[in-house]
């Protein structure tokens, strides 16, 4: 399995505070990895300087083969991106979104991809309404299908299911799941631990922005997460 | 109370969080060391034999400076809570605290009022004051105190008042500017000496009118707040896919775009950022090249059109987030570029307004040519070192004061020596274009740097 995320040293410092301390890892293809951790121990920091987003303090990011740091933008081509908080423009309709996103990274048949989309997560009768007026997990699902409509072989998603009705989970995980099957990585950041306890094939424990494990998914992943989180005490 | 302090915290630290707090409260600092260098050309303004005119136009200045900020009746509409994109505010969480909307607006203005006067009116009444003292001018320190800060007051409350017109409807606007305009022409407003119609200018003069220029600012704010309207769509409206025909060069204007037309608070921007304003620096200037013979008013107009045209692009990218695209292969030159697009596609609106006073004023064909090409070169201008200083948050980052003073730097020069040579020799403002190519590589370079950074999003 060829690795095709690799952090070496990665540390990301706010005036003095490191939300990412020195963090080293490799993923490979075909992974469904999942990166655990309690509120603010710098998950979103992380995938923020893994997709350029952020420029990291120190360390080094390759994904793809492309280093992060030098061209961002080349990794946000190749990449499929979640972001945590970031919701559609609010005076675009739901199928503008997508189409906007289509030809920002220059694709080819943008209305056949949307409508499969659209149909897909079950979101059509909403497809001309204005983003502002979606209801949160129509947004969450339009934020899905803009992370996805190019076919990338890695994706970085952030709390993606959190404000999907049971319905649309399932659709999803149906849906990553047959992705990580084709050979494509998806790197998934959550707190929520059931839903890495049934995705995840590998997982890394991110607490104070320092990895506490990182390894296969464990079989009690609750309590493993509990005990190594309570007893990190640095 | 409590909302005030916790408003002006917020403000604090908001600001403070974006330029660090050495370089946001230097920005007083700054303002008073501006003002008073500027002040100290007072002396040009006597040589152009406007020595007379010296108070009118800086309080006419300060009520211009409320008008720019008074249109505090928009802030009921939606758009404006991507002012500072994600940054959660006590004043966008009326609907989970229990407070009315009605206070909570309320402790905005206030809020608003006494950041205004902290950081810019009262470091600007000080700079004047000493620089009056150095030059041996007759400023009375406490009646100029009182008489500016009316003015500023006075600007903004008849631009809030005219803002909270437009939320309820902009035919109520319209309507209300047309029987303004028609019972001033009926009752030959146009002869009446300016203290009458602008009353804190005549408490300075005369020590008069400090009881009218309170009730009016009182009034007319009182009678806003209480027609404060938050109007929040409640209607599904569904749109057609306009994006999908947009050709891809046009993308990201075409967002903008669409931005302004449904948010419905967007095209009331255009109004108070632009048309309004404008209407007014074309009084102030009128007023201006009254006493003032040797300069052409439309020379003189176009300078300052251009400048404060380019401020459309600080408006602009305020309503737009960064993090909107920074998952987005989307280079940050790309959506500079596109904003300053936008800008140029808005400013239509300005050359539209110049016609209008080439028309108004007779100007000979010359002069028309001249105001024109000073207008684009100082638009270019002011637009060049905006972008390069701010990239794509400039309401954020004018409040660092380097930036401040830098842009002064920039635009201060040429707009002085642009005055001057109208007055001298107006053939040399064939020249001026040069500035434009200039101008262009200085966005360039703008684009280069901005993309170097790592931007935040508010």
């Amino acid at each position: 399995m060829a690795d095709v995320i690799n952090a070496k040293g990665l540390t990301k410092d706010f005036s003095g505070y490191k939300a990412v301390n020195d963090v080293t890892f490799s993923i490979g293809s075909g992974e469904f990895f999942g990166l655990l951790g309690p509120n603010g121990s710098g998950k979103t920091t992380m995938i923020k300087c893994m997709t350029g987003q952020l420029k990291p303090s120190s360390g080094s990011i390759d994904i793809l083969g492309v280093d992060a740091l030098k061209e961002p933008i080349r990794v946000r081509e190749l990449c499929g991106i979640i972001p945590e908080q970031e919701n559609p423009p609010s005076f675009l309709t739901a199928v503008e979104y997508l189409h906007f996103v289509g030809k920002i990274r220059k694709l080819a048949g943008i209305g056949e991809k949307a409508r499969h989309w659209l149909k897909l997560l079950d979101f059509e009768p909403q497809q001309n309404v204005l983003c502002k007026d979606l209801s949160r997990g129509t947004r969450q699902k339009l934020m899905f299908a803009q992370a996805f409509m190019h076919e990338p072989s890695v994706a970085f998603i952030d709390e993606p299911l959190i404000n999907l009705d049971p319905v649309a989970q399932k659709t999803v995980k149906d849906f990553l799941k047959g992705y990580v099957k084709k050979g494509n990585t998806v790197f998934f950041s959550t707190h929520v631990l059931e839903i890495a306890q049934e995705m995840c094939t590998s997982i890394a424990v991110l607490d104070k922005g320092r990895i506490l494990y990182h390894g296969k998914k464990k079989p009690r992943l609750e309590q493993f997460f509990l005990r190594l989180v309570k007893n990190d005490t640095s | 109370m409590i909302l005030l302090k916790d408003m002006l915290k917020e403000e604090t630290r908001l600001h403070t969080s974006i330029v660090g707090a050495f370089l946001f409260f230097l920005l007083p600092f700054c303002i008073f060391m501006i003002v008073f260098a500027v002040t100290r050309f007072a002396p040009v303004i006597e040589l152009m034999g406007a020595g007379a005119l010296a108070g009118l136009i800086i309080h006419l200045t300060f009520a211009f400076f409320g008008m720019n900020v008074g249109a505090f009746g928009l802030y009921g509409k939606e758009f404006m809570n991507r002012r500072f994109g994600h940054a959660s505010l006590i004043s966008y969480s009326s609907r989970t605290l229990p407070v009315s909307d009605r206070t909570i607006f309320t402790n905005v203005i206030i809020k608003d009022i006494i950041y205004y006067f902290i950081m810019f009116i009262l470091p600007s009444v000080f700079g004047i004051i000493a620089a009056a003292r150095h030059l041996g001018l007759p400023f009375s320190g406490i009646r100029l105190l009182i008489s500016l800060s009316l003015s500023f007051l006075f600007g903004l409350a008849i631009v809030f008042f005219l803002s909270t017109l437009y939320a309820h409807s902009a035919k109520l606007l319209v309507a209300f500017l047309t029987a303004s305009v028609i019972i001033f022409i009926a009752l030959k407003g146009y002869a009446w000496p300016l203290t009458s119609m602008f009353p804190p200018y005549a408490y300075y003069v005369y020590g008069s009118h400090l009881l009218a220029s309170a009730i009016t600012i009182l009034v007319l704010s009182t009678i806003s707040i209480v027609f404060f309207r938050i109007s929040y769509s409640e209607k599904l409206t569904r749109f057609e896919n306009y994006i999908s025909m947009v050709p891809p060069g046009l993308l990201l204007m075409a967002r903008d775009y669409l931005d302004l037309k449904r948010s419905r608070g967007g095209f009331g921007r255009i109004i108070f950022s632009i048309i309004i304003p404008m209407g007014m620096l074309w009084l102030f200037i009128t007023f201006f090249v009254r006493y003032v013979p040797l300069v052409d008013f439309i020379i003189v107009f176009s300078i300052f059109l251009g400048l404060y045209t380019s401020s459309i692009y600080s408006w602009l990218s305020e309503y737009d987030s960064y993090a909107n695209y920074a998952f987005l292969p989307v280079k940050v030159a790309e959506i500079i570029h596109n904003k300053v697009k936008s800008t140029l596609v808005l400013s239509i609106v300005s050359v539209f307004v110049f016609i209008l006073a080439a028309i108004y004023d007779h100007t000979n064909l010359l002069n028309v040519i001249i105001g024109l090409l000073s207008y684009v070169s100082m638009f270019f201008w002011g637009l060049s070192a905006t972008v390069y200083l701010t990239g794509l948050s400039p309401n954020a980052y004018f409040f660092d004061s380097r930036n401040i003073i830098m842009y002064l730097l920039y635009i201060v020069p040429p707009a002085i020596l642009f005055l001057v040579i109208s007055a001298t020799f107006p053939y040399a403002l064939f020249a001026s274009p040069l500035l434009v190519p200039v101008s262009i590589l200085m966005i360039g370079a703008a684009e280069k740097k901005w993309s170097r950074e790592e931007i935040r999003s508010f």
